[in-house]
């Protein structure tokens, strides 16, 4: 019998609908999370919209200013959204793109992961490891909200999160790899074993 | 939410309101000289004007987390009329108002918490306007290069005692904006000219009904203008202003007042002086001196601030105590009165201006832990 390949591993846990609802919905989650994180998702009474809403502002040498980094890997917006009173969407893209990029590989892990869950009986738990992965991403928008961050958590964790800065997306990027790699491998190896490949 | 080993000690002297009147008469030379309670022996004392605590400022800098002008300063600012800015600024919200050379200018709290610097012209002056909402002090600055040139700045994205640590875009030098000193590059020693701020509420400011330019928000940056991340001003949370707890270390700390508690830092000479803002503005007047200077802290009834002045007026030197609807009296029965930002006598004489700016105990003393400290 042929081995599967992890793409069709990949494409089996896909083709699951429940899965793949909770993977967009997992995905979409985790984006606005980051983007709070961030401080470009903004829900506060106080903020004002210059022109009212709803409204889109772009600022002037955008083109310039789209990559200038604020802190670590938060980049300067460039645009801003104000769909209603009280909410606010900066837009930075190089921020977009990670974010896009996170949430897209939580989404697999999650699919991954439940389509392992269903298949390797001996483990229920593990798959759901790799998304821990996802939680280092949220901090890439620490340095930037210092005071917000340091009032939750108190100064000395604040401290010791600004010092791992540099490391935080890597990490991110590297658990939520290796938690999708580990998963499709658990259930190749657990199809292999079972003969229902 | 504490995080800080210091307990805040109670604000002094609202108690005392009903007696300022007697108890301002006879105040001055009311300081004392600030003890280093808490100061290692390790850390080098840092007078204002020995070149070697430069060098120790220098190794407290640290890492706020921001980039170099991450926190962009606002290098073309927008002034508008104060009716445009009804809608951003709430009664309570705070305002810096700058009094330069006959011009005036306000600077809204909520803008510059995004910005920290706001390098501006003023009466044909470049000038720049800074604040650190870590030390709550606001102050206006003039410098000039090597070359003579004005000197603008940005925002170095350090700290030193927690407090803004700007850069000069001439030379690179860094500078705290508490010491007002480059401790660090080419201009290393050299001082700025401050100017002072004073803090009022955009609702007592709008209730003077003084036709000055206000900083608009059209920055040309995208900020959430409107929320302050560090807390507030006003109300009951007011999150980091009221803690007693500190995001960054400082070199020194001393608990004879809470840690966030308002001074007015007066500098003259080498000499630096601590006045708590609270009690300054329950007495009324305070008669003070500092570096044989005899100074006076002025209570500004119409913006609930304090301002200091000179109490040198020729060869004389004047006593003031409160008089009637706030005016003030010498210790000759003449009237003196604190209007539109001016001491003005009987004759119009007109007492100057001492550099001074509010700043919080804690990073007034880790700057200046040889500081006095007015008491009653």
């Amino acid at each position: 019998m042929e081995r599967p390949t992890y793409r069709q591993i990949l494409g089996r846990a896909l083709r699951r609908a429940p899965s793949r609802w909770l993977a967009l919905l997992t995905g979409a989650a985790y984006l606005l999370l980051y983007l709070w994180s961030l401080g470009h998702l903004v829900v506060d009474r106080d903020v004002v919209a210059p022109g009212g809403t709803p409204g889109f502002v772009v600022v002037p040498d955008w083109t310039a200013r789209i990559f200038q980094r604020i802190a670590g890997v938060a980049f300067e917006p460039v645009a801003a959204v104000y769909p209603v009173a009280g909410l606010a969407i900066f837009l930075a893209p190089a921020n977009l793109l990670i974010g896009s990029v996170l949430s897209f590989l939580i989404a697999l892990n999650v699919v991954t992961a439940a389509d392992a869950i269903t298949t390797v009986r001996s483990c229920r738990r593990l798959p759901w490891a790799g998304l821990l992965g996802s939680l280092p991403g949220l901090l890439t928008g620490l340095a930037c909200c210092v005071p917000t961050v340091a009032l939750a958590l108190g100064a000395n964790l604040t401290l010791a999160l600004i010092s791992v800065q540099p490391f935080v997306l890597p990490v991110s990027l590297a658990g939520l790899m290796l938690g999708l790699g580990w998963n499709l491998h658990r259930t190749r190896t657990e199809l292999l074993r079972l003969e229902g490949w | 939410m504490k995080h800080g080993p210091l307990t805040r000690r109670r604000m002094l002297g609202l108690t005392a309101l009903g007696a300022a009147g007697v108890t301002a008469v006879g105040a001055g030379r009311g300081w004392r000289a600030g003890a280093n309670s808490e100061q290692s022996p390790a850390t080098p004392a840092a007078t204002p004007t020995g070149g070697t605590d430069l060098a120790a400022f220098a190794d407290e800098i640290a890492h706020g987390g921001p980039e170099k002008d991450g926190i962009p300063p606002i290098d073309a600012p927008k002034f508008v009329a104060a009716d445009e800015l009804d809608q951003l600024l709430k009664p309570q919200d705070r305002i810096f108002v700058l009094d330069y050379r006959g011009e005036r200018r306000v600077y809204p709290q909520q803008v510059l918490v995004w910005h920290e610097i706001v390098n501006d012209v003023v009466a044909g002056d470049q000038l720049s306007v800074t604040y650190c909402p870590l030390t709550g002090s606001a102050v206006a600055f003039t410098g000039r290069g090597p070359d003579g040139a004005p000197l603008t700045f940005g925002t170095s994205g350090k700290l030193v005692n927690s407090n803004l640590l700007m850069y000069d875009r001439q030379t690179d030098s860094q500078w705290p904006q508490i010491l007002g000193r480059a401790i660090t590059g080419a201009l290393t020693g050299t001082t700025l000219t401050e100017i002072p701020l004073v803090w009022t509420t955009w609702e007592r400011w709008r209730s003077r009904g003084v036709d000055a330019p206000v900083l608009s928000a059209e920055t040309g940056h995208i900020r959430g203008y409107g929320q302050d991340p560090y807390g507030s001003y006003a109300g009951a949370d007011q999150g980091y202003y009221q803690d007693d707890g500190l995001f960054f270390p400082v070199m020194r700390r001393d608990d004879r007042f809470g840690p966030k508690e308002i001074m007015l830092g007066v500098k003259v000479g080498a000499e630096r002086l601590a006045i708590p803002k609270q009690t300054a503005l329950a007495k009324g007047v305070w008669n003070l001196e500092l570096a044989g200077q005899p100074i006076a802290a002025v209570r500004d009834g119409a913006l609930e601030t304090v301002r200091v002045f000179s109490r040198r007026l020729g060869t004389l030197t004047l006593t003031f105590q409160l008089a009637e609807a706030g005016a003030l009296r010498d210790q000759d029965g003449r009237g003196w009165r604190l209007a539109d930002e001016v001491l003005t006598g009987p004759n119009g004489e007109r007492l100057p201006v001492v550099p001074f700016y509010d700043v919080m105990w804690f990073a007034w003393y880790a700057f200046f832990p040889e500081t006095h400290v007015a008491t009653e």
